[in-house]
């Protein structure tokens, strides 16, 4: 909300700037978030008097002007001719800045006529939108030579404030000023004049009945007559451009002006234009149909409260008028609304309709019930002075003003809140200076005090309310600082410990965390195979309209962008949550999953390699071992998208627990990705069940010197690696100490479909050293035991 | 002999692999240490949650203006309308007082969801971290000085607070913290503005939002807290754009390697 300082100074007549106050302010409770100077850039520009208009001698789009600014006559040219000799018009000198041009004003030719200056349009003063003529000044309201800033007291702050939805009297002038009446104890007044009245009774003019005194618990109208004519003064224009409103006639300006003084929501009808007359406030039948204002026929639904006349709708109250009886340029009686409705039923019907206007984001936070006819008292003294009409007496009204609430307050519980001792003549204090009526509630020192609410302040309900106000009006920096005692140690539950292991470990293999969105495409579905999708209700774009199954499509597509980029290596991670439908149950589980792609490592001394599978594998087995978990293993290749040759499922204690290898290069390639892709996703909550949290048990270091003995085995290419492991050490027996492959090998001279197999084989005996005789044995078991079990051959050792 | 053995040393050594943490990883496992070093323990919760969890106990009724501020995304479960993906993690606190007994000092970091279309200040999805302390006799001075304490753990001992009145629906009294700017020392720049900058959102909890948990309003107060986690990794890594948090590009992530 901006609120144009001169303005708010006719309600508190600080002597001090709103840039004086701006931090003060918002130290109190209203947040100030700026503090602008609209008409600063406007520079020397003065009021000027038109002396003659003539044509242009070569142009007939242009006028030549000659101005007075009473030092001396000027030429002019300008392109409108809505003024005449005598008139009082601005002109931007040479040398003089508007906001509208970057530089200043100069002479300049126009058609062979030099023109000095401009003369300006409200536009390019920033007063107001209208561009399609020359601003005229009312007359005698300035000199020739006055400077036009301070002619119509522009010289000006404007304070934008942010309204929290706690303090929906904070979108009015009257209602920041009693802030800062409050917080500088410079005194409210009251400048408003009331309104001249004639002899006829708006009461006798229109009947006013409320059939639906839930939705509206108040209403009161009042009637102008004769509002044809008139303007809106300058000033009045600019403060409404300044609070984001457009000036459009006297009439319509007045309610606004007075809404954005007042806070209270006014609407004006043209009288004539309402059978009986009468207003009858009801709700909708479904379905109703009703034009509104701005052209568009809408469909009412049951429950949207209606403004009619006699016979008809009229407007969606609170909210927008209809078409039928609004004021247009031949209006000449008016019958302005004055109305209270409750908050939640315009909530709903601006929401449905999507239709939102100052006046309904006004009630939907809560207008004060006991502003009604203040709000059409301004509203009507404005509307005759500046159109020329007459306010008829009285008001026309059904409904009833609410009782205020009282709500009590005990010191020592402020005391105890805020941690600093509120004495309750301080409390007291604060409740006079927000001029809230209070009684302290029988003579014990431990007395509430009870404060009556005004209608403008929505937000207090509760005693907290009221510790709020002390604590706010005494100022923030009253509290102390107490770091609190909690009584236990800090701590962090056994899932989020593990899932910080698994993204330590992870970090420690060289690989890097990246943070995906939630949200998944259908494509990404089909790309993991799966149907129990969470869908989203109202997406943000409409082909991410699922929560993920799986952290690997993201993974996917941050590959494909990386690469997209240049990035030559993408061994990237991400541990999060996924989500499946369990019939009505949303299930979330924690996962971790990798993508490798693109080169292993870059560097001049080693082989150029690309990650694959085995990089995975290795990878997830470092994992495993950071987070402690002893029994797991791979196993059958889980099939679609994985490579069929590449890829196994995950087990730990023989429950399935993911995946790892290499994505089927179709589905790589179909999503961008460049070259082989090896991923691994994990379920991280059945793993911690296999963690090893035993201590490390030290064995002694081997006191005596292995053998080692280089065997290399030539065997068919179908045979595992790791099987073959297994049974060197079951053959070796208690004499094995550990195996090595060193090699992997096919080619010439092995013939087709066979490859060969080197391992470095150490034998060893804690208790001797071994000699030949007893370790020919064991290899001559081990070389058997593969001949017998995997048809291998012993080509060397 | 030693002269042909010559090695050039500024050529590229052989290191192994280092990977990084996630900037949001790292502005996390901080906060969270600071906490839990205070006594505080880590609670989680679920994303998707309930209207009555995620709104209502936290004292914002189905037509309140304060809905509007949170545009929320919904999840479509058939026969379950009230599922949300939660808009705080203030939800996860609700579930710790209805779980447990007072006294209750917990964080609670995740992942939280709006209904906002990505630019670089705002994301549909982010993380905080949201703190909540009850117990007999907490005040507003125990949140200060909380908070206090995270501030200069977290930024330096030479950082400043200052409380200014805002409201949420969940805290009464509610307020906003500014820290003194870590660039300026709170004199002002181009990071700053002002020389403050505002980080956290907290109050002391809403009795109605105790007695929605079950709690005795009379008897016990508390506070709150929240934290926006992507901020506090803009401000103090100067990230210019906020999508380079979630869109995995590894060239933002390297930048972090050696970070603990």
């Amino acid at each position: 909300m901006k609120i144009v300082w001169s303005w708010l100074r006719e309600f508190c007549p600080t002597e001090r700037t709103a840039h004086e106050l701006a931090d003060r302010l918002t130290l109190h409770g209203v947040k100030v978030e700026e503090v602008l100077r609209p008409w600063s850039g406007v520079r020397g520009v003065v009021v000027s008097r038109v002396v003659k208009v003539e044509d242009h001698p070569n142009s007939q789009k242009l006028t030549v002007v000659t101005v007075d600014d009473g030092a001396g006559e000027h030429v002019v040219c300008a392109g409108v001719r809505n003024y005449d000799a005598g008139d009082l018009v601005p002109w931007a000198r040479p040398g003089s800045r508007v906001p509208v041009l970057a530089e200043p004003l100069a002479p300049r030719d126009m058609g062979g006529v030099v023109s000095h200056g401009m003369l300006c349009s409200p536009n390019e003063l920033a007063i107001a939108d209208a561009h399609t003529g020359i601003l005229v000044l009312d007359p005698g309201s300035a000199a020739p030579g006055d400077d036009l800033v301070a002619a119509l007291e522009l010289d000006d702050e404007v304070l934008d404030i942010e309204v929290e939805p706690n303090r929906p009297d904070f979108l009015s002038v009257l209602g920041v000023a009693r802030e800062v009446s409050a917080l500088t104890g410079t005194p409210l007044v009251d400048p408003r004049p009331p309104p001249d009245e004639s002899t006829e009774a708006a009461a006798d003019v229109s009947t006013i009945r409320i059939d639906a005194l839930d939705g509206c618990p108040r209403y009161v109208a009042r009637v102008i007559r004769g509002v044809g004519g008139g303007a809106t003064p300058i000033t009045a224009q600019a403060r409404l451009t300044a609070c984001g409103m457009r000036p459009i006639s006297p009439v319509v300006d007045a309610t606004n002006y007075a809404m954005l003084e007042l806070g209270q929501p006014l609407h004006a009808f043209d009288l004539h234009r309402l059978e009986g007359p009468g207003i009858v406030v009801r709700r909708a039948a479904d379905g109703e149909p009703l034009r509104t204002l701005d052209g568009v026929d809408r469909v009412m639904s049951e429950g949207d409260l209606l403004i009619c006349d006699v016979e008809r709708p009229v407007a969606i109250a609170g909210i927008m008028g209809g078409a039928t009886s609004e004021v247009a340029d031949d209006t000449s009686d008016v019958l302005l609304e004055s109305a209270y409705f409750t908050r939640t039923g315009i909530l709903r019907t601006a929401r449905r309709l999507d239709l939102h206007s100052e006046a309904s984001h006004r009630f939907e936070r809560g207008t004060d019930p006991e502003g009604l006819e203040d709000g059409a008292a301004r509203g009507a003294q404005l509307m005759a002075a500046w159109s020329g009409g007459t306010v008829s007496r009285g008001v026309a009204q059904d409904g009833s003003t609410p009782p205020r609430r009282w709500v009590s307050m005990r010191p020592q519980r402020a005391s105890r809140l805020l941690g600093y001792e509120v004495a309750r003549s301080e409390a007291e204090g604060v409740f006079e200076r927000l001029r809230m009526t209070h009684r302290v509630a029988g003579d014990a020192p431990e007395a509430s005090i009870e404060v009556e609410v005004p209608g403008y302040r929505v937000d207090i309900e509760h005693e907290v309310d009221l510790i709020e106000e002390v604590a706010r009006l005494l100022g923030y920096d009253r509290i102390g600082t107490h770091v609190p005692s909690t009584g236990q140690p800090g701590g962090a539950p056994a899932g989020y410990r593990f899932r910080r292991r698994a993204i330590q470990g992870l970090v420690r293999s060289g690989l890097y965390e990246v943070r995906l969105m939630t949200f998944a495409s259908s494509d990404d579905l089909a790309m993991t195979g799966d149907t129990d999708a969470v869908p989203v209700a109202n997406p943000l774009q409409a082909d991410e309209r699922f929560l993920r199954t799986s952290l690997l499509p993201g993974l996917v597509h941050a590959v494909a962008r990386n690469q997209a980029q240049g990035v030559t290596e993408t061994p990237i991670f991400e541990a999060g949550t996924v989500f499946r439908l369990d019939g009505e149950n949303v299930v979330e589980r924690q996962h971790v999953a990798f993508a490798l792609a693109g080169q292993a490592g870059e560097h001049w001394d080693s082989r150029v390699r690309s990650f694959d599978a085995l990089d995975a594998t290795g990878v997830l087995g470092s994992l495993m071992t950071d987070l402690g978990v002893r029994d797991w293993g791979l196993g059958d290749a889980p099939g679609h998208p994985f490579h069929p040759g590449r890829s196994a499922s995950v087990l730990a204690a023989g429950v399935p627990v993911g995946i790892v290898g290499e994505v089927h290069p179709r589905v790589a390639r179909d999503h961008d990705v460049v070259g082989r892709l090896a991923v691994c996703e994990l379920i991280l909550d059945p793993l911690i069940a296999g963690v090893d949290e035993g201590s490390v048990v030290v064995r002694d270091v081997p006191r005596y010197p292995p053998v080692r003995r280089d065997l290399a085995f030539v065997l068919p290419e179908e045979v595992a690696a790791g099987d073959v492991v297994a049974a060197i050490e079951e053959a070796a027996g208690e004499l094995f100490a550990r195996s090595m492959l060193f090699d992997v090998y096919r080619g010439d001279p092995l013939p087709p479909g066979a490859k060969s197999l080197a391992f470095a084989i150490d034998l060893r005996a804690s208790d001797r050293t071994l000699t030949g005789e007893e370790t020919e044995p064991v290899v001559t078991a081990i070389v058997e035991r593969l001949r017998r079990e995997f048809g291998a051959e012993l080509r060397s050792g | 002999m030693l002269e042909e053995d010559r090695l050039d040393l500024s050529l590229p050594g052989r290191a192994p692999r280092v990977g990084a943490f996630h900037p949001l990883s790292i502005i996390e496992r901080e906060a969270v240490e600071v906490f839990t070093s205070l006594g505080f323990r880590v609670v989680e919760g679920p994303e998707v949650e309930d209207d009555w969890h995620n709104f209502q106990a936290l004292n914002i009724p189905p037509d309140h203006p304060a809905r509007t501020m949170k545009d929320s995304l919904y999840v479509d479960v058939p026969g379950h309308p009230e599922l949300l993906l939660r808009t705080e993690t203030s939800a996860v606190q609700v579930r710790t007082m209805l779980a447990q007994s007072p006294p209750v000092f917990v964080v609670a970091p995740g992942r939280v969801y709006r209904r906002e279309t990505s630019d670089p200040t705002h994301l549909p999805v982010f993380h905080q971290i949201e703190g909540l302390a009850v117990d007999e006799g907490i005040t507003f001075a125990d949140l200060k000085g909380t908070l206090e304490a995270f501030v200069k753990a977290m930024f330096g001992e030479r950082r400043r607070i200052r409380l200014g009145p805002a409201f949420f629906p969940f805290v009464e009294p509610g307020c906003e913290v500014g820290v003194s700017c870590f660039r300026c020392d709170g004199a002002g720049c181009r990071v700053c503005g002002t020389g403050w900058i505002e980080l956290l959102g907290a109050g002391m909890v809403h009795p109605s939002v105790l007695e929605n948990c079950g709690y005795d309003a009379e008897r016990l107060t508390g506070f709150a807290f929240g934290l926006g986690i992507e901020r506090v990794a803009m401000l103090r890594y100067e990230i210019p754009d906020m999508r380079m948090l979630v869109d995995g590009d590894v060239r933002l992530v390297q930048q972090f390697r050696g970070v603990a």
